[in-house]
Formats: C-alpha cells, sequence, structure tokens
C-alpha cells in the first residue's frame, strides 16, 4: 500500500516533491512548498504549544496580586500575538488537512492541473498565514520601540573616576584590576548601581568591579545585545529569500562546508569563514535562544550570573554558578576546542555540576577567542597566549570579593594550554587541573618555566594535577616537543634552529602530566548507567577526551575532589 | 508577606515563558522545522519579540516585588529597633 502524507511524512514529501517537479512548469513561479504540506501534525503541534502557553499566561494574569502600569498593556499585546499566531496556524493546518490529500490523488491520477491547483491553494494559506504573523510582530515590535528608557541620575564624576583609573597605563593589566578594586571600594553600592545602569558598557567587562554591579550591567547588556542579533536574524533571513536557488553541485559543497565547521555534534575538523547564511542563520540562531535563557532563565528560582558577555566575533561568555560571595572553594572551568557562544553550554554543564557541592562555587569562562576546530587552529598556541592574561586578570577580579577562597582552574582539553599559558603569565590559584589536557602551556617544558611570583610580586604556592583517559587521542598532541624537535623523529643538526622555528608556533607545552610535582588523577571508570555507556565502563579511549569532565565518572568525582579540597584540608 | 511570595511566584513564571523554552518556544520549532514554509521565514523574528516583551514585562513586575519585598521588611526592622 502506499502510504498516505499523514501516515509517512517524510517518504510522501519525497513523493510530492517528485510529483511537483513532474507537474511544475519550466519557468513556473509555485515555490516548492509540498514538504510542509505533507507534515499537518508539525502544524498542530505549533497550535498546541501556543494553547499551551497561553493558558500559563492567563493563569500567571489572574495570579499577579499588583499590576504595573506598563506590564499589563505589555502583557495584553503579548496574549494578543499568540492568539495570532494560534490562529494562523489553525487555519493553515486546516487547509493542509483538506489539500493534501487531493494533492495525492491528483498525483496519482497524473492530473498535472489538479495538483497545481491544489498547491496553490496551499501556497495561498501559507501566504495569510505570513502576513498575519507579520502584522502580529509589527505590534509586538512596536511595544517594544515604546519603552521609556531608564533615565538614571548622571554617574557623571564616578563615571570619570572609572574611566580614567581603567585608561591609565599600568605595568600590567594586573595593575589595572588592582586600581579599579580600590576606585570600586570608594564608590558607594548606590553609585554603582546607577553606574552600572547608565553605562552597561563599562561596567559589565570591568575585572576590578564588584561581580553584583557587573551581573547587573550585563542584564543590560544581554537585552541590547538581542535586539542586535533579532536584526541580524532578519538581514540573513532576507538575504536567504532573495538567494536563486543553487545548483545541485553547490549545495552538496554547501552541505559538506557545514559537517566540517559545525559546531553542534562532535568538535569540528575545519574552520571556515562564516559568509554562508545558512550557517549564518543556524548561528544567529542559537544565540538568541542563549541569550533569551540567560536573561529569563531562572534555575533554582535565581536569575542567571553572567560575568561577561559579547556577540562580537566569536563571542564572550563568563557564567557563575553558586554563591560566589560566600564560596569557600571556587574552580573556573576553561574548555576547549569549538567553544563558543553557540556551545558555552558545553562548559557550563560542567562548572554547574562541580558548583553542586555545598561552600563550592564554578564559573565557566570564554573570556577570549577559543580555537573552533581541531585541523587547523587547535594545533596553534595563539589562542592560549592571547588568553592567558584576560585569565588572569579575571582570577584576580573575582577572588577578592570578600574573604579569598581556595581557587581552582580546571583547563579542559585546549582549555588546559590556556590556564598553563595564564600561569606562564603569574596567575595566582591555589589548584590547577589538567583534564585531558593539550600541553602545559606555550613555551613550557619544565615548572621552571612558571614564575614564582605574580606580576604583583605575590608568591605563588601551586598544587597541579592532570588526568588523561587511557587512550586519548590527546595524547598526539604531546608529541610535539619544541624543546626536543626531534622527538618528532630524527633531525639532522644543522635542521635544528629550522626546525624549533618550524614548531614554535604549534608548541602548546610539554604533557602535563610529566611535570615534576603532579599528581596524576585516574580517569576510572563511570560510576553510573549513562545513555552510551554502562556502569563500571572505563572511561577510555576517543570518548574519552570528552568523558572525563561528564558528572557521572570517576575522573568527574577526582575533579571535584581536588577543588574542593584546600591545602591542608583532607 | 502572602502578596509579595505570591508576586514573586507568578513574575517567576513569566521569566521562565519569557525564556527560548517558554513562549516563543513554539514559533522557534516551527522555523527549524518547516523552513520551506514561508510563514517560516517570520517566525523567529516574532519568538524574539514576543520573549521579549514578556521579558521586559517580568523585568518591570520585578520590582513590583522589589518594592512589596521592602515594605514587607519595614515593619520587622522597626520591631527591631
Amino acid at each position: 500500500m502506499t502510504p498516505t502524507p499523514s501516515s509517512s511524512p517524510g517518504r510522501a514529501a519525497s513523493d510530492g516533491i517528485g510529483a511537483w517537479r513532474r507537474v511544475r512548469r519550466p519557468g513556473a513561479a509555485l515555490p516548492a512548498i509540498y514538504p510542509w504540506a505533507a507534515r499537518p501534525q508539525d502544524i498542530w503541534d505549533v497550535v498546541r504549544k501556543i494553547d499551551g502557553a497561553l493558558a500559563t499566561l492567563a493563569d500567571i494574569q489572574r495570579s499577579l496580586p499588583q499590576p504595573h502600569p506598563d506590564a499589563g498593556p505589555a502583557l495584553g499585546d503579548a496574549r494578543e500575538a499568540m492568539m495570532v499566531l494560534r490562529d494562523a496556524f489553525a487555519e493553515l493546518a486546516e487547509v493542509v488537512d483538506a489539500e493534501s490529500p487531493r494533492v495525492e490523488a491528483a498525483r496519482r491520477a497524473g492530473d498535472a492541473d489538479a495538483v497545481r491547483k491544489a498547491l496553490r491553494s496551499l501556497a495561498r494559506a501559507d501566504g495569510r498565514c505570513r502576513r498575519r504573523v507579520q502584522a502580529a510582530t509589527a505590534v509586538l515590535e512596536a511595544r517594544l520601540g515604546s519603552r521609556r528608557p531608564r533615565e538614571p541620575s548622571s554617574p557623571g564624576p564616578v563615571l570619570r573616576s572609572v574611566e580614567e583609573v581603567r585608561d591609565r597605563a599600568y605595568p600590567s593589566s594586573l595593575h589595572r584590576v588592582v586600581a579599579v578594586r580600590e576606585t570600586a571600594a570608594t564608590v558607594s553600592d548606590s553609585e554603582l548601581r546607577q553606574l552600572a545602569v547608565a553605562r552597561p558598557e563599562v561596567v559589565g567587562p570591568l575585572d576590578g568591579l564588584p561581580t553584583w554591579v557587573r551581573m547587573l550591567a550585563n542584564r543590560t547588556l544581554l537585552r541590547r545585545e538581542l535586539d542586535v542579533l533579532a536584526q541580524q536574524e532578519r538581514r540573513v533571513e532576507d538575504a536567504l529569500h532573495a538567494m536563486p536557488e543553487g545548483s545541485k553541485v553547490g549545495e552538496v559543497m554547501a552541505r559538506l562546508r557545514v559537517a566540517l565547521s559545525s559546531r553542534d555534534g562532535l568538535t569540528a575538523v575545519w574552520a571556515l569563514p562564516w559568509d554562508d547564511p545558512d550557517t549564518l542563520r543556524g548561528d544567529v540562531r542559537a544565540r538568541i535562544r542563549l541569550l533569551l535563557d540567560l536573561l529569563h532563565d531562572r534555575p533554582q528560582g535565581q536569575p542567571r550570573q553572567v560575568l561577561l558577555v559579547s556577540i562580537g566575533g566569536r563571542g564572550r561568555l563568563i557564567e557563575a554558578f553558586g554563591d560566589l560571595r560566600a564560596a569557600r572553594h571556587l574552580a573556573i572551568v576553561v574548555p576547549g576546542t569549538g567553544t563558543a557562544l553557540r556551545g558555552f553550554h558545553q562548559p557550563s554543564e560542567t562548572a554547574k555540576a562541580l558548583a553542586g557541592e555545598p561552600g563550592v562555587a564554578a564559573i565557566a569562562w570564554m573570556g577570549a577567542d577559543f580555537p573552533l576546530a581541531f585541523a587547523n587552529e587547535s594545533p596553534f598556541r595563539r589562542y592560549a597566549d592571547s588568553a592567558a592574561e584576560p585569565l588572569r586578570d579575571f582570577v584576580e577580579a573575582v577572588s577578592e570579593q570578600g574573604q579569598r577562597p581556595h581557587l581552582s582552574l580546571v583547563g579542559h582539553s585546549y582549555g588546559g594550554a590556556i590556564i598553563g599559558a595564564a600561569e606562564r603569565a603569574g596567575i595566582l590559584a591555589d589548584t590547577l587541573v589538567h583534564v585531558a589536557s593539550a600541553g602545559a602551556g606555550p613555551g613550557v617544558a619544565s615548572v621552571r618555566d612558571y614564575p614564582d611570583t605574580d606580576p604583583l610580586g605575590r608568591p605563588r604556592v601551586v598544587r597541579r594535577y592532570a588526568l588523561v583517559a587511557p587512550g586519548d587521542p590527546i595524547r598526539w598532541a604531546h608529541r610535539v616537543d619544541v624543546s626536543r624537535p626531534w622527538s618528532l623523529g630524527p633531525v639532522p643538526a644543522s635542521w635544528l634552529a629550522a626546525a624549533q622555528r618550524w614548531v614554535s608556533p604549534v608548541d602548546l607545552g610539554v604533557d602535563p602530566s610529566r611535570l615534576e610535582g603532579v599528581e596524576n588523577l585516574q580517569a576510572g571508570v563511570w560510576l553510573v548507567d549513562r545513555p552510551g555507556h554502562r556502569r563500571g565502563e572505563p572511561v577510555a579511549g576517543a570518548s574519552g577526551h570528552a568523558d572525563v569532565v561528564m558528572p557521572g565518572t570517576t575522573a568527574f568525582a577526582e575533579i571535584r575532589r581536588v577543588i574542593s579540597t584546600a591545602l591542608g584540608e583532607n | 508577606m502572602a502578596d509579595a511570595d505570591g508576586q514573586a511566584e507568578a513574575v517567576l513564571r513569566l521569566h521562565r515563558l519569557a525564556s527560548s523554552q517558554g513562549a516563543a518556544e513554539a514559533a522557534f520549532a516551527a522555523a527549524d522545522h518547516l523552513p520551506e514554509l514561508s510563514t517560516g521565514h517570520t517566525l523567529y523574528a516574532f519568538g524574539t519579540a514576543l520573549a521579549l516583551v514578556l521579558g521586559d514585562a517580568a523585568d518591570q513586575l520585578d520590582e513590583v516585588v522589589d518594592t512589596l519585598d521592602e515594605g514587607a521588611g519595614q515593619p520587622d526592622e522597626a520591631a527591631g529597633q
């Protein structure tokens, strides 16, 4: 029996495309609409979801004891818009329910005119739906445009003072953090709050200001960045709409390009410029979702704690989990290759899981550009070099928010090379954990390459740990040892200087597990059943590279143990 | 205090409705799963605007919660003096 469109959407869709192509006249203006028309259940799903959201909104409105003069009308507009979307999709679904069987019947009968007629009816319904959604969007955007901007009293002298301290020349950027902190200590909380509201772009990223005021400023920045992203999405959509239908070869090349540079699943192989509108659209949409969640998701009823956000370039994002002021132990998770705004959920999940213990807070750090692909970016040291000082300065900024906690850095994969670079720049941390680390830091051959003091002259006392799963392919990264180029193979003496110059850009440092005084931790086994893994299964092989930072493994339990044990504690 | 608690709970739900998994989710999912639909090209703009309107309202209502909290705190502070 031939499947009907509703019983087998994928098959029916491809049949439908074939039918459409067979009946389509050269140069016909009708769009190829059959794929969605074969999936009425997807369209009804939208109606059901909106019904659920409308019910939730009505319930919230009923349970609000105190209204707000602006919020009330805004919620009314939102409700109206949701009803427009609901009704538009319900009408579309009804047309699809009626027309799809006619298309299928006409196709089987080879009646091209009847196919065209039914498809035209579907296209008209789609157009009506689009116009109604656009009108509802316009109402919502008018509401957003009418928001009265807050006009706080001018932060004049405070702003000038903070900017003057920020822009002064210092022996190192660490001195700037201390100077900003000292200045902030002379300013009242209310003045800082005013500054955050008036100039969030100054306050949000400035190391040395209290974390609470940075979080406040970053909420405003998140809101602004969402406006920018919404405009970007619209521009990309317009560009995609204006594109002519591509050739088969072009389509295959575009798919290959996306597969190579994708960051949703496996780490990308090769980073490519993002000028492909399809890739751009996916990226912008993922950013919109992430920023909406950072603004309005409320885990355990509390707002998300954003210490840095920027959507420019590869993006910057730093998020804290747990109570920073009360924490006795603070861990900063520095992730590896593939970290960008899209994909930030991975370090976030590790940090969130580490902060699950009492007295422990954790931070997912993306305060610099990270390599995006393991073939053409992660072998190079430039990302680690440029992340070293921002990480060192951030650690200084968050570790002096009251009583200094026991501070750990957890560097995973390329993040290991970054924490090594930060150590070379004199980062003041108590514990460093190299997890499946790409190297001990650019140019590091032994612990003597790390300084004994930070740039302010304070002594550094560091406990170092390393953890690599057996069979983790990261060990190949350790084959390049710039101090011993012949480790790659026999190199004639006359070639040594040239070889050293050649390997220098790819020098991420020696294997940290070989450093003097390093304690090596066990990757162990899976302690729980997880999809794809059974309790008792060793954490090993290629998947072990990522599994070592997954809760539920011996490796993760070991990381948790060392970050929550200060020197002298057991 | 009951008013403040009720308001806080309702505003918390409104914040969640403004997240990507809230009211906008239907529009986002439709745009992602039905790209051939010409309506699909308008749905992210719709979902984003909807979430922002709800989120702005939630932020404004947070201020009401703060006011209620302060009001509820005053008698206790006075009693403690």
